[in-house]
């Protein structure tokens, strides 16, 4: 039976929508009370070894049953069979047959899937050629760079033509070329309309693939959509802002000026360095005008401004952390 | 830097396996630092570490280790990449172990043990087996099982695969800890090229075999001094009006604007932005445009495959 | 770039001390493979196993000479049983247990012990050596000072160790309890037999440790390792079996089992008379043949463990 939800109207147009999901490993609680929606495009899921990444990404493969709550993909339950044509899921570690070929393989998960078999070589042609196999697809799986199995994952992820994607880990161990060409497939289906909900310890990947994150902390959602609103919510501290200009003795003059702005905590210098003045501030946006104003009147020659834990990827790291 | 003898001089390194040619010509000079060794998969990248080693010998050319060409016991210290544990010994065991293997007393192994893993901070972890350790634990202990014999070479192969950040960051800052203040060299080979862009001073890049760069970061990645990117909040369009020809680029980001300006000399740079500021414009980021080591390396790669086509 | 976060006060200390010979890296791996091996059930068991047989030697040694120094009366007592015949008590120990401290006690005792190497090998084997080639560990031996030379070396001490635990130290130590309980003359009489439990061990053990090697570096899981010992062991001696006693084929194609070898050539060493059916006539192998069969083993095992440890070249 197809679950009916209350609000179906709602969630059948969304990627995929969770309610109050738990799941439970024996005494351990890898998913508490997780609510969560997806919009169509790229989401990063982000959050430390043990966090319930590997666990959401197996509820919403329908891999696993949620203990309490429910999932919908685009408004089905993706434990049903009609829910799991709607997911294609690329799984963090290896579980192929290593002595297959690629293209056996794929040959293979079509059969399974249930693909008419007249249908089956010119579908496989087109996917190799998507994600960039078909030169190949003959090489055998064991003798395959991570790259390379990456991309076959990803092949039998896309087999049905889900427009839900769930990526576990794909950027791990892959050389920089692999990387580069996985980042641009994924922007690739992003533009084809699909949904991809990946997780990575590589921020910088995810800071070229979106700006959108989920964090998961302890099983539960910590933060979801645009970085920087998750830096606001959950850093609730001052921004730093950096200001370079060109070596000079009288940067205490300088930072005596800033200091009189009201909206400015507190100055710093930088051990040893005579050139870089650290700004502490609640208001980036109205102090940038006057750090620069100050510094254009007192002739110190801008090198640099900006604010320093801005870039997504830092943004992340410090959520990581904090 | 440069007078200083070089840690690793590579001179017409080849090595073929068969008819493969797996180092074809390598040569180069690194000094002490943090050297990156980067390239894609094939590349040559392991096989380079093995001669460095000594575990693997060139078909032609020679290798020499701060100036010498036989490599001397116990300078080296390497971290695999493969896992490489033992896992029914204890943390600080193996760390002592591997001393021993590198002839230290027992005595001498287990108390350098102790204090590389204080200095790694490995609190009462070391007391467990290494069967139960996380990643980030086991690349401590790989990481201190190199260093346990107080080599002056340090060849690290990915030593940040599968950490999460806050891991990595502290991994990459032991290593410029150990490259700065204790003078060691760091050979770090890895597909992370913002690990790179932190902490490495010289790089060498390798594909197919054939050396593509080595020289210092700064050189490689460069730095664009006379073009800056802006991002202009407030009154964007007069703003970019006002810049007149000196902007070569905008790019309308939803709010703000980002602009990319050219100007010769440093004195111009405070021009621009009393200009956007009496243009009405709001200033919400100025920063010079530095390279980018993934562009660089990409370039380095696809020039390649054109001089090769 | 931020400055680096150390923990503490407790500052990286260089050093730069005295070092041991590099091949002084052999003990330790010794050292830490069979605390390996001594943390592994499977050790115990085999262990008391071969204890108990042990004891069982100890104890019926002990008792044959015991008998033999009562009262020629001819009657023994048998705790609460009653009372068995003297002579046939001696002859019963002399003849079916072969508990009188001739060459054939020890022949006996060393083969029996040798069946709990071959076991514990088998199932430690691949702990012993198989792990550090699936996880990719040699690196980490390779790249020390000793480099595979030590880990070949210190891994062949463990199992070298394994087997004289098991046979040659306990055959010493029944040797030694004869010499006390018989008279000192029995050193004098027997030193060929002191040489010969000695060189027994040897052959064992450079037969079953190479062997070893060998095979797990090709196989490299336990149940690769158990199937391939099953046909060297079992398969090999019934091979032989039905070639010589059915097929009436030449006695030397008995060189082909690698077991019977090693015990022939132990045999021997020892000087102890073959062990024969009552219905088979004597087609023991010539021992040179014997010894040309483990030598050849010998060699082609250390052929492979050289290949397949020294192994340079690029990986996968």
């Amino acid at each position: 039976m197809m679950g009916v939800s209350v609000d179906s109207a709602k969630s059948d147009a969304v990627p995929l929508w969770c309610r109050k999901v738990s799941k439970w490993h024996g005494n351990f609680l890898g998913l508490n009370d997780l609510s969560l929606e997806l919009r169509p495009g790229i989401t990063a899921l982000l959050g430390s070894n043990g966090s319930g990444k590997s666990t959401l990404m197996n509820l919403i493969s329908g891999q696993l049953f949620p203990d309490s709550g429910s999932i919908h993909v685009f408004g089905i339950d993706p434990w049903t069979w009609q829910g799991k044509q709607l997911v294609g899921y690329s799984p963090d570690l290896d579980y192929f047959y290593p002595s297959w070929s690629i293209k056996d393989f794929l040959a293979r998960m079509a059969c399974l899937a249930g693909i008419e078999s007249k249908r089956v070589p010119s579908l496989l042609n087109e996917i190799l050629s998507v994600v960039g196999l078909l030169s190949v697809q003959t090489t055998l799986l064991r003798r395959c760079s991570l790259g390379m199995r990456q991309r076959a994952k990803i092949a039998h992820a896309i087999l049905m033509d889900p427009p839900l994607l769930i990526l576990d880990e794909p950027f791990r161990g892959i050389d920089p070329v692999g990387r580069r060409d996985l980042v641009q497939l994924l922007l690739q289906f992003q533009t084809l309309g699909k949904t991809i909900l990946v997780s990575s310890h590589e921020l910088e990947e995810i800071e070229k693939l979106t700006d959108q994150v989920v964090m998961l902390r302890s099983g539960r959602v910590v933060s979801a959509g645009p970085v920087s609103r998750a830096r606001d919510r959950l850093l609730n501290k001052p921004v730093e802002i950096a200001l370079e200009i060109q070596a000079n003795e009288k940067i205490r003059l300088l930072a005596q000026s800033v200091l009189s702005n009201s909206e400015v905590l507190g100055v710093r210098l930088l051990e040893g360095e005579k050139h870089v003045l650290m700004v502490l501030t609640r208001k980036p946006e109205l102090v940038f005008s006057h750090l620069v104003m100050i510094s254009i009147e007192n002739n110190f020659l801008i090198r640099r401004l900006e604010v320093v834990d801005e870039a997504p990827a830092e943004v992340m790291e410090s959520l990581f952390e904090g | 830097m440069g007078d200083e003898i070089a840690v690793i001089r590579c001179r017409n390194l080849t090595r073929k396996f068969g008819s493969k040619t797996v180092l074809n010509n390598v040569s180069f000079e690194v000094s002490q630092g943090i050297i990156g060794l980067l390239g894609p998969n094939g590349a040559g990248k392991s096989t380079l570490i093995k001669l460095i080693l000594g575990l693997d010998i060139p078909t032609s050319g020679d290798i020499s280790l701060f100036g010498k060409t036989k490599v001397e016991l116990g300078k080296i210290g390497f971290m695999p990449e493969a896992k490489a544990i033992i896992p029914s010994m204890k943390g600080f065991e193996f760390v002592a172990f591997a001393g021993e293997l590198e002839g230290l007393k027992r005595k001498d192994a287990l108390r350098r043990s102790h204090e590389i893993l204080d200095c790694l901070s490995m609190g009462e972890a070391r007391f467990r087996k290494l069967g139960e350790y996380s990643t980030g634990m086991i690349q401590k202990v790989k990481l201190a099982q190199a260093l346990v014999h107080d080599p002056d070479l340090l060849i690290l192969d990915e030593p940040t695969a599968g950490l999460d950040p806050p891991a990595r960051n502290q991994m990459l800052d032991y290593l410029s800890y150990f490259a700065r203040q204790q003078g060691k060299s760091i050979v770090l080979s890895t597909h992370l090229l913002g690990d790179v862009q932190a902490v490495c001073d010289q790089v060498v890049v390798l594909n197919f075999g054939v050396c593509l760069a080595s020289c210092s970061l700064e050189k490689l990645v460069g730095n664009k001094a006379d073009s800056y990117l802006i991002e202009v909040a407030g009154n964007q369009i007069d703003a970019i009006v006002a810049l007149g020809e000196r902007c070569v680029g905008s790019q309308d980001m939803g709010g703000f604007t980002k602009v990319f300006v050219q100007c010769d000399s440093s004195l111009g740079i405070n021009n621009i932005a009393s200009k956007i500021l009496a243009a009405g414009g709001v200033i919400k980021k100025f920063v010079p445009l530095e390279g980018n080591l993934d562009d660089v390396f990409f370039a380095l790669l696809d020039k390649q495959r054109l001089v090769a086509n | 770039m931020s400055v680096p976060s150390l923990n503490s006060f407790l500052e990286y200390r260089p050093w730069r001390g005295l070092r041991n010979p590099v091949w002084m890296g052999a003990f330790a791996i010794t050292r830490e493979s069979l605390k390996l091996i001594f943390t592994r059930k499977v050790f115990w068991v085999v262990f008391s196993l071969a204890v108990l047989n042990f004891l069982l030697y100890f104890f019926g040694q002990y008792l044959f000479f015991w008998v033999a120094d009562q009262q020629p009366d001819g009657l023994v007592r048998v705790g609460g049983f009653g009372r068995a015949n003297q002579n046939d008590m001696l002859q019963f120990l002399r003849s079916v247990l072969k508990m009188d401290g001739s060459p054939e006690t020890f022949r006996n005792f060393i083969n029996l012990q040798s069946r709990g190497i071959i076991v514990l090998l088998v199932l430690a084997g691949a702990s012993l050596l198989g792990e550090d080639l699936n996880q990719g560990s040699l690196i980490f031996y390779q790249s020390k000072s000793g480099g595979m030379s030590n880990y070949i070396g210190g891994k062949f001490l463990a199992a070298s160790f394994l087997v004289h635990l098991f046979a040659t130290i306990p055959a010493l130590f029944l040797f030694l309890e004869i010499c006390f309980i018989d008279t000192w003359t029995y050193l004098l009489y027997h030193p060929r037999l002191l040489l010969g439990i000695i060189g027994y061990g040897f052959v064992i053990n450079l037969g079953l440790v190479s062997l070893l090697f060998a095979t797990v570096g090709f196989f490299r899981s336990t149940i690769g390792l158990i199937m391939c010992w099953a046909g060297v062991f079992f398969l090999l001696p019934s091979l032989c079996a039905i070639m010589i006693d059915r097929l009436k084929l030449n006695p030397a194609f008995r060189v082909l089992d690698f077991w019977y070898c090693v015990e022939r050539l132990g045999e021997k060493c020892l000087g102890a008379s073959p062990t024969l059916h009552p219905s088979q006539t004597d087609h023991s192998l010539n021992p040179w043949l014997a010894a040309a069969s483990l030598s050849f083993v010998f060699m082609v095992s250390s052929i492979l463990t050289i290949r397949i440890y020294f192994k340079k070249g690029v990986e996968s």
